[in-house]
C-alpha cells in the first residue's frame, strides 16, 4: 500500500513538473492518487494534430508490480484502429507487457507515439460486438496483440 | 556558472542512481548478472515473485542472477554525502568557502550519514581516503575499512553501550564479525572489541550481558558461530583473558590459568576446553577464508527457503511458519503471503552488507501486517459508499432511460386502482369480512398468496367487464392472462392496494430495483 502510495505521489510529482511534450496532468479535478485524468495532445504533422483527449490512470494497490488501468474517457475519443469507441487501448504495455520500470510518463508516451504513428483514421473492426460485451475495466480484456508496427 | 553544473551534473547521478522500480536511490542494489541491470533488492525479489525477468529489458532471469553490486551502494553514499555538502554550501555564502570548508563538512555530513557515534568517523574518513589514492579494488576494501574504523575507534565501548540501550542498534557489534575480512582476522578483531572500556561497562553493567544473550539468535541466520557471540556467553571470561593479557596479572591472581596449545592465551582452567573449541572454530574459519566462495550463499539458513505451497498443508504451513517465528494464524492464503514476504525481506536483509536481526525483521513483518490490516479495513469501508453511490447513479440513469415505461406502468396501476377498491367495497358489501383477509394478505406480503390470487382472478375478469379497453391494450396480458408469475407482480406491487402514499413509497422502492435488475440483463 505505503509502496505504492509513495511511487504514484512521486510519478505525480514528475508529471507536474517536468510532463513529457503534449501532455498535462489534470490537477484541477484530482482527488485521490489512486486515479486522475492526463490530457493528451495530438502531435503537431499527425492526424490528430490540434485534438485533445483525456486518459484515465487507475491505480491498484500492487502497482508499479500490477500494471495500471488506462483508458480514453470523454466526449472525445481519438478515432484509431487500437482505440475502441468506448475508450479502451489495445496496447501491449497495459497488460502483457507491463514491467515495474515503466511508469505514468512512459505509458503516454507510448500512447502517443501510437496515435501520431496512425495512417487511416478508423475504429477496430471489432468495435461494434466488443463494445457491447466487454467489462468496464479494460484489463479484463483478454487482448490479442498483432500489430507490430506500432 | 560551475555551481549550476556541478548541480547538473549531481541531478544527472542522482538519476542514474534511482531503482527504476520504485523510483527512489538505491537501497542495497543488486545487480542481474546477465544484463547488468541494477534495483533495490526487495523491489527486485518482489517483482521475481510476480514474473521472473528483467523489468528493463525483459531478459529470462531470477533470483539466482542477482549479485549485490556493492559499488553502486558506495556510490550512493558518496552522491549523498556530496549533494549535502553542495546544499550546505549553497546555503553559506560561496563556492569559495566550500573549498575551505570542504574536510569539515565531510565529517559532518558523514556523522549525519551514518548511525555511528561521533568520534568514531575521523578514521573512516581517513581510511576511505587512504583507499582511494591506494587504487585498492573498492568494494571489499571499503567494507573492510569501515569495520576497521568501528573498531579502531577509541570510544567505540561507549557507543556499544549506548547501542545497548537500544534495541536495533546492537545487531552493529554482531554482525562486524560477519565480515569475511573479519573473520580473518580474529586475533586482531578481539583486543580491538574487548578493550578496557568494554570490560568495564561489562562488569559495571549487566544489561549489556543480557542484551547480548538476547542477541543470540543471530546464530540461527549464520551456519558458523560468530566470535561476538561466542562472547556473549562467557562475556566476562573473555574479557577477563583480554585484561589479562593487556595489563597483566592484575587482579585475577587467584584464577588458576592453563595456556591455550591453540593460540597460546593465558585461560581460567574450567573454561580451557570451551575456548580450545573456539580457537579451533576460529582456525576453521581462516581456512574457509581462502577458498574464494562468497560466503553470503553458504550463509543461508535452511529454515528459510522457499516452499511448495501447493504441497503444504495448512497445518504444514502453519508449522514452517512457526518454526521461524512468525504468527501462524490466518488461512492459507494469508499464510502464503505471510511466508512469501517475510521470505522476501530476509533474502533481501542477507543481501545487505550488515544484515539485521531475524527477530527485527519478524517484528517489522507483524507491525506491516497490522497496518495493511487497519488500512484495508478502512479501505473497504470507504469502497462501500462510493459503490452505491455509483449505483445510484446507475439508477438514476436507468430511471430517465425507461422514464416512459416506468411512467405508462404507473399510470395503468393508478387507473386500475378505484376499481379495485370499487370491488373490494362490493366485496364488502357482498360477503363482509372478505376485503379485511385481502388487506392483511396485502400487509404481510407473500403469506397468503393462493387466497389474493382467488380474488384477483375475480377482480380481473371483472375489470375486464367493466371497459378498459384502453388499459387492456396497453397491456393485455397483465388484466386478461393472469399467468402465476404476473399475479405475484401484482400482488407484491401494492399500488393496488390502493393507498396514495403507499403506491408512491413502493414506486420509488421500486425504481430501485428495477435497475438493478436491467443492469444484469446488461452486464
Amino acid at each position: 500500500m505505503a509502496f505504492s502510495q509513495k511511487r504514484i505521489q512521486k510519478e505525480i510529482l514528475t508529471m507536474t513538473t517536468s510532463p513529457p511534450p503534449g501532455t498535462r496532468l489534470v490537477t484541477e479535478t484530482m482527488q485521490t492518487t489512486k486515479e486522475f485524468l492526463v490530457e493528451v495532445h495530438g502531435a503537431q504533422g499527425t492526424l490528430f494534430a490540434g485534438e485533445q483527449f483525456k486518459l484515465l490512470f487507475k491505480f491498484g494497490d500492487r502497482y508499479p508490480f500490477e500494471s495500471p488501468q488506462v483508458m480514453f474517457v470523454g466526449d472525445h475519443i481519438p478515432e484509431h484502429p487500437h482505440v475502441y469507441s468506448n475508450g479502451h487501448i489495445c496496447l501491449s504495455i497495459l497488460t502483457d507487457d507491463w514491467s515495474p520500470a515503466l511508469s505514468v510518463e512512459s505509458v503516454c508516451l507510448s500512447i502517443l507515439s501510437m496515435l501520431s504513428s496512425c495512417t487511416e483514421k478508423k475504429r477496430p473492426p471489432d468495435n461494434a460486438f466488443y463494445i457491447r460485451t466487454c467489462s468496464s475495466n479494460p484489463k479484463d480484456t483478454r487482448w490479442w496483440y498483432h500489430d507490430d508496427k506500432v | 556558472m560551475e555551481a549550476t553544473q556541478v548541480k547538473q551534473h549531481i541531478k544527472l547521478m542522482k538519476e542514474i542512481l534511482t531503482c527504476p522500480i520504485c523510483k527512489e536511490p538505491y537501497k542495497t542494489a543488486m545487480m542481474i548478472d546477465l544484463c547488468s541491470h541494477n534495483f533495490c533488492s526487495l523491489c527486485i525479489r518482489r517483482y521475481f515473485n510476480i514474473k521472473q525477468e528483467c523489468p528493463i529489458c525483459g531478459q529470462d532471469v531470477s533470483s539466482s542472477n542477482l549479485a549485490p553490486n556493492r559499488i553502486v551502494d558506495t556510490m550512493m553514499q558518496h552522491h549523498n554525502q556530496l549533494s549535502s555538502l553542495l546544499q550546505i554550501s549553497s546555503k553559506s555564502t560561496g563556492e569559495n568557502k566550500l573549498l575551505h570548508d570542504e574536510a569539515d563538512i565531510m565529517l559532518t555530513t558523514d556523522t549525519a550519514f551514518n548511525p555511528k557515534p561521533a568520534n568514531s568517523m575521523q578514521p573512516s574518513v581517513v581510511l576511505n581516503r587512504l583507499t582511494e589514492t591506494d587504487s585498492i579494488s573498492s568494494k571489499t576494501k571499503q567494507d573492510e575499512n569501515d569495520d576497521i574504523s568501528l573498531q579502531n575507534t577509541p570510544d567505540f565501548s561507549l557507543g556499544i553501550a549506548e547501542f545497548c540501550t537500544q534495541s536495533q542498534g546492537f545487531s552493529l557489534p554482531l554482525t562486524v564479525d560477519d565480515k569475511d575480512t573479519f573473520s580473518g582476522s580474529c586475533d586482531m578483531f578481539v583486543p580491538y572489541t574487548t578493550s578496557e572500556d568494554f570490560t568495564k561497562t561489562c562488569d559495571s553493567n549487566h544489561e549489556i550481558e543480557e542484551s547480548l544473550m538476547l542477541a543470540q539468535p543471530v546464530v540461527l541466520v549464520k551456519d558458523e558461530v560468530s566470535p561476538v557471540v561466542k562472547l556473549s556467553r562467557l562475556p566476562e571470561n573473555f574479557a577477563s583473558t583480554r585484561a589479562n593479557e593487556n595489563q597483566g596479572d592484575s587482579d585475577m591472581e587467584s584464577v588458576e590459568k592453563t595456556g591455550c596449545p591453540v593460540c597460546g592465551l593465558n585461560v581460567e582452567t574450567e573454561n580451557i576446553n570451551h575456548h580450545i573449541d573456539h580457537c579451533l572454530a576460529r582456525e576453521e574459519r581462516n581456512s574457509s577464508l581462502r577458498q574464494n566462495t562468497p560466503k553470503r550463499y553458504k550463509r543461508n539458513n535452511p529454515q528459510v527457503t522457499k516452499l511448495a505451497y501447493n504441497m503444504l498443508s495448512l497445518r504444514g504451513l502453519q508449522r514452517k511458519l512457526r518454526e521461524i517465528g512468525l504468527p501462524a494464524d490466518g488461512d492459507k492464503l494469508e499464510l502464503k503471503r505471510r511466508h512469501q514476504e517475510f521470505l522476501i525481506k530476509y533474502q533481501a536483509e542477507q543481501d545487505k552488507l550488515q544484515p539485521r536481526r531475524i527477530s527485527i525483521l519478524i517484528e517489522e513483518l507483524i507491525q506491516e501486517d497490522e497496518r495493511r490490516r487497519a488500512s484495508e479495513a478502512v479501505t473497504s469501508r470507504q469502497l462501500e459508499y462510493p459503490c452505491s453511490i455509483q449505483n445510484e447513479a446507475d439508477r438514476r440513469e436507468h430511471l430517465k432511460k425507461h422514464e416512459k415505461q416506468y411512467q405508462m406502468l404507473e399510470d395503468l396501476a393508478r387507473k386500475s386502482f378505484p376499481h379495485h377498491q370499487d370491488v373490494n367495497m362490493d366485496n364488502v358489501e357482498d360477503s363482509g369480512e372478505e376485503p379485511l383477509k385481502e388487506l392483511t394478505s396485502h400487509d404481510c406480503g407473500e403469506g397468503i398468496v393462493p387466497e389474493t390470487q382467488l380474488i384477483h382472478s375475480t377482480l380481473d375478469v371483472e375489470i375486464k367487464l367493466q371497459n378498459l379497453p384502453s388499459l387492456s391494450a396497453l397491456s393485455p396480458e397483465l388484466y386478461v392472462g393472469p399467468s402465476p408469475s404476473e399475479h405475484s407482480l401484482i400482488d407484491n406491487n401494492p399500488l393496488a392496494n390502493g393507498n396514495e402514499k403507499v403506491s408512491q413509497v413502493n414506486q420509488r422502492h421500486s425504481h430501485l430495483e428495477k435497475p438493478c435488475c436491467s443492469n444484469d440483463t446488461v452486464v
